[in-house]
């Protein structure tokens, strides 16, 4: 009899973890992880504002080597049309990360395709945030000399 | 007043620390899967199948704070061997907590049936997240609700487990000689 109500009780338990572990995983979906600065405005990112597609290309290191890598994210040309930035507006952008490391960008470059992107997944891998074991978010520059405009745990776009 | 502590009952207690400590480590990956999954920290669940071991050895002893004392034992060896994780420190307390809500809860409640070994269980494995959840991870709202009902659930299964393992050695006459010693 008292297996029974035992029984009984972790199954309410498991019905009421299931419905509110959906609630939260539906809460989940916007989880901010960027936010784009114009002005006074302040628009939050969020992981699947990022995870768009997939991209490829070529970096090269500080001491002149040529690696290819595959990423998922978006262009960031693309990800700030979408979230209703003037483009014919800007001068530039400057892209700060969550240990204030920051690059700059003109206007010409985020306008080009395939130079700028914000990526989700470098080979097949979520790319770490600052904290462990937390997903983050990587600026990749395409054509530059070297990797140091590549921000990793890029954290604020700054459009100008 | 005093007690006497058997040398067998320490042997035992140490058995089911030592067993708690490892199945918390084997368990540790296989419960992530579900709690990476829905996006909360995995102590909680892990930790429900480390105390199933706990509850067992109260089974085995009678002596009072016996759990007690083999958390705080627990929580020094898991600091020395790096297990502590995240929590530093505090390990301590949240390693303890569990071991005193098992004590209290058998002062209660003094029986060997199918709801002791659950629902004391249930209780340690909660109180234990809860703490945890104050000291270190600070979930807030469904997050915490969560992160709760999990440490619930687990705590009700893996004692309703313990239960049926304890009945199981309980049945052995060897054991039997053992603990009475």
């Amino acid at each position: 009899m008292l297996k029974k109500w035992i029984v009984a009780g972790v199954f309410l338990l498991l019905v009421a973890t299931g419905i509110v572990a959906a609630v939260h995983l539906g809460n989940q979906d916007a989880v901010e992880c960027m936010v784009i600065l114009q002005g006074d405005r302040e628009i939050a990112v969020s992981f699947e504002d990022l995870d768009k597609g997939a991209f490829s290309g070529e970096l090269i290191d500080g001491k002149g080597n040529v690696t290819a890598h595959d990423y998922a994210g978006v262009l960031l040309k693309k990800l700030l049309e979408e979230k209703g930035i003037d483009l014919a507006r800007i001068s530039g952008v400057t892209v700060t990360s969550a240990d204030n490391y920051s690059v700059e960008f003109t206007a010409e470059e985020v306008l080009q395709a395939d130079k700028v992107y914000v990526a989700v997944t470098a080979d097949g891998a979520k790319i770490e945030g600052i904290d462990p074991g937390a997903d983050g978010v990587q600026v990749i520059v395409f054509g530059d000399q070297n990797s140091r405009r590549c921000v990793r745990f890029a954290q604020k776009i700054t459009v100008k | 007043m005093k007690q006497k502590v058997p040398l067998c009952h320490l042997v035992f207690l140490a058995i089911c620390v030592a067993l708690s400590l490892v199945t918390k480590r084997v368990i540790s990956p296989i419960t992530n899967l579900l709690t990476d999954f829905i996006r909360i920290p995995g102590g909680g669940a892990a930790t429900a199948f480390s105390l199933m071991f706990f509850v067992i050895g109260t089974g085995g002893v009678g002596w009072r704070w016996a759990t007690t004392a083999a958390g705080f034992v627990q929580s020094l060896i898991a600091m020395a061997l790096g297990m502590s994780a995240y929590q530093g420190a505090f390990a301590i307390l949240t390693y303890t907590l569990p071991g005193v809500v098992i004590d209290l809860f058998r002062r209660f409640y003094p029986h060997r049936n199918t709801a002791y070994f659950s629902l004391s269980c249930a209780s340690a494995n909660t109180a234990g997240a809860l703490l945890t959840n104050l000291l270190v991870f600070r979930l807030e709202g469904i997050a915490f609700l969560l992160w709760m009902l999990i440490a619930c659930t687990m705590g009700v299964f893996a004692g309703f487990l313990g239960g049926i393992l304890f009945k199981r050695i309980e049945k052995i006459p060897e054991f039997r000689r053992f603990i009475e010693c």
